[in-house]
């Protein structure tokens, strides 16, 4: 698998196109302005890092980094960035990502890792040669663990969404409820 | 005027082909930078991770006369710690045994270049260890010295020890050539003090070294990771910003197989890890690619 499965992204199917992008970040001109779609919904700031962002040919894993941003005269400004970390002949990485987790970076994607049903044979065949033939990818287990890392990020916006829905149906029900009540305030005759 | 005919010519005889010149061009690769320029030590014995202490402190606190001062949140010391875990890289090569008879491509060859593939694969991998540093300095366009200051700023404001340590900025080859090139550009008469042109001046040595600028040394490589656009390059403590476990040297095991093909196995593997010690002993530097 090349990337993850195309139906799990939590923000949409299609990728954005941020045509005023430029507008708002005065950093680099970068011609065409396409965001790269991640598995976990990055920060508002993280997008313009994304604008344009190539994945890397290899197995990797992409963060969300929380970093300070040093302005010239010294001004230090909390921001965000993004790290990919390399996961192409190394599977037991799971130590790193602890790392990083633990300075506050988020997981946001990750792809290419090698399997044994990869569609080019060069991948599939190291991903056979790292089993040791014992028929278990390592790339499964860092895959399954970059999920399980994953999770709460991606359970948070569904659970989100879920909550936002139930409050626009309870906001249509009390717009219908004083709609109601107006007509029939209409109707009753006033008292002098 | 037409060719003459039945002459003795050069491809009458049986002549020696393929001779080969005294001139061998080493490949064009880039040289080991990182290991070192960072704390470094052996594996670990009987067990894949090592953990590396990262001292705690305590805080004093003023207090009045005749007032009790009970033990606090100022004075409990914590130390924490960042764990390493060994890895293995490893490259593997067949030489046949029509190769080994007539070719001469030896065995002291092929470990060589294993030796020389191991690290740079280690070389790269430290490399990546700086688009993990939380603080950075992001070029308006290309590299610049007011940068690499900003970053040496941030090390030194941190309270980094062994300050008299001179940092190093390990730089891509652009961000090398635009530091020179501000130089080169400048009017300034700083730039007439030949103790701040050694940048300029030297040549590039092996270990990627390329000069001085003040109490900060440069290397230039490649290798360094990407992002967006900008190259990620850093500028860091050598002590105390990244550290690594090696071993003693890459091991090469020499098979000869039959079966499978008549030829020789040469496999060579090395242990390692390298990892982030304290993030904020450096800071890495963003700029155009």
């Amino acid at each position: 698998m090349s990337s993850p499965g195309c139906c799990i992204w939590p923000w949409g199917h299609k990728p954005l196109i941020l045509h005023n992008l430029m507008a708002q970040n005065d950093a680099k001109p970068r011609g065409r302005t396409e965001v790269f779609e991640t598995i976990v919904q990055p920060k508002q700031e993280t997008l313009q890092y994304l604008t344009n962002w190539k994945p890397p040919q290899h197995a990797y894993i992409l963060f969300e980094t929380r970093e300070w941003h040093l302005k010239h005269e010294g001004e230090r400004v909390q921001g965000t960035g993004l790290m990919t970390l390399n996961a192409e002949s190394r599977p037991e990485i799971a130590h790193q990502i602890e790392i990083y987790l633990s300075k506050g970076f988020r997981l946001l994607h990750y792809g290419n890792f090698p399997k044994f049903s990869h569609k080019n044979p060069q991948r599939a065949s190291k991903a056979l040669h790292y089993s040791q033939g014992a028929g278990l990818n390592p790339w499964d287990a860092l895959e399954k663990y970059i999920q399980q890392k994953m999770q709460s990020d991606i359970g948070w916006e569904s659970e989100r969404t879920a909550m936002e829905n139930e409050l626009n149906v309870l906001k249509q029900k009390l717009a219908q409820q004083e709609q109601k009540k107006a007509v029939r305030d209409q109707l009753t005759p006033q008292k002098d | 005027m037409a060719a003459v005919s039945n002459i003795t010519e050069f491809g009458n005889g049986v002549n020696v082909t393929d001779v080969l010149a005294a001139g061998i061009s080493p490949a064009l690769v880039k040289s080991n930078c990182m290991m070192a320029l960072m704390y470094t030590e052996s594996l670990p014995q009987g067990s894949m991770t090592a953990k590396l202490t990262k001292r705690g402190s305590l805080s004093a606190a003023s207090l009045a006369e005749a007032t009790a001062l009970a033990p606090d949140a100022n004075g409990e010391l914590t130390d924490t710690s960042v764990s390493a875990t060994i890895a293995k890289c490893a490259v593997v090569s067949g030489v046949s045994v029509e190769q080994g008879q007539f070719g001469n491509i030896t065995a002291d060859r092929i470990a060589a270049e294993h030796g020389a593939a191991i690290g740079r694969f280690v070389d790269n991998d430290a490399l990546s260890l700086f688009s993990g540093l939380s603080t950075s300095v992001t070029s308006t366009n290309v590299l610049t010295i007011d940068d690499v200051m900003l970053g040496q700023f941030n090390i030194f404001a941190s309270e980094c020890p062994n300050k008299e340590v001179p940092l190093k900025a390990v730089l891509s080859h652009r961000g090398h050539y635009n530091i020179k090139k501000e130089i080169v550009n400048s009017g300034a008469s700083v730039w007439t003090n030949q103790s701040f042109l050694d940048i300029l001046a030297g040549a590039p040595q092996s270990n990627c070294y390329v000069g001085s600028l003040g109490p900060i040394d440069f290397y230039a490589t490649s290798g360094h990771a990407t992002s967006g656009g900008d190259t990620v390059q850093a500028i860091f403590h050598p002590m105390w910003a990244f550290a690594g476990f090696f071993a003693p040297a890459p091991i090469t095991w020499v098979k000869e197989k039959g079966a499978e093909g008549f030829y020789t196995e040469y496999a060579t593997y090395f242990f390692y890890d390298v990892l982030e010690f304290n993030d904020l002993c450096g800071v890495k530097l963003l700029s155009d690619t």
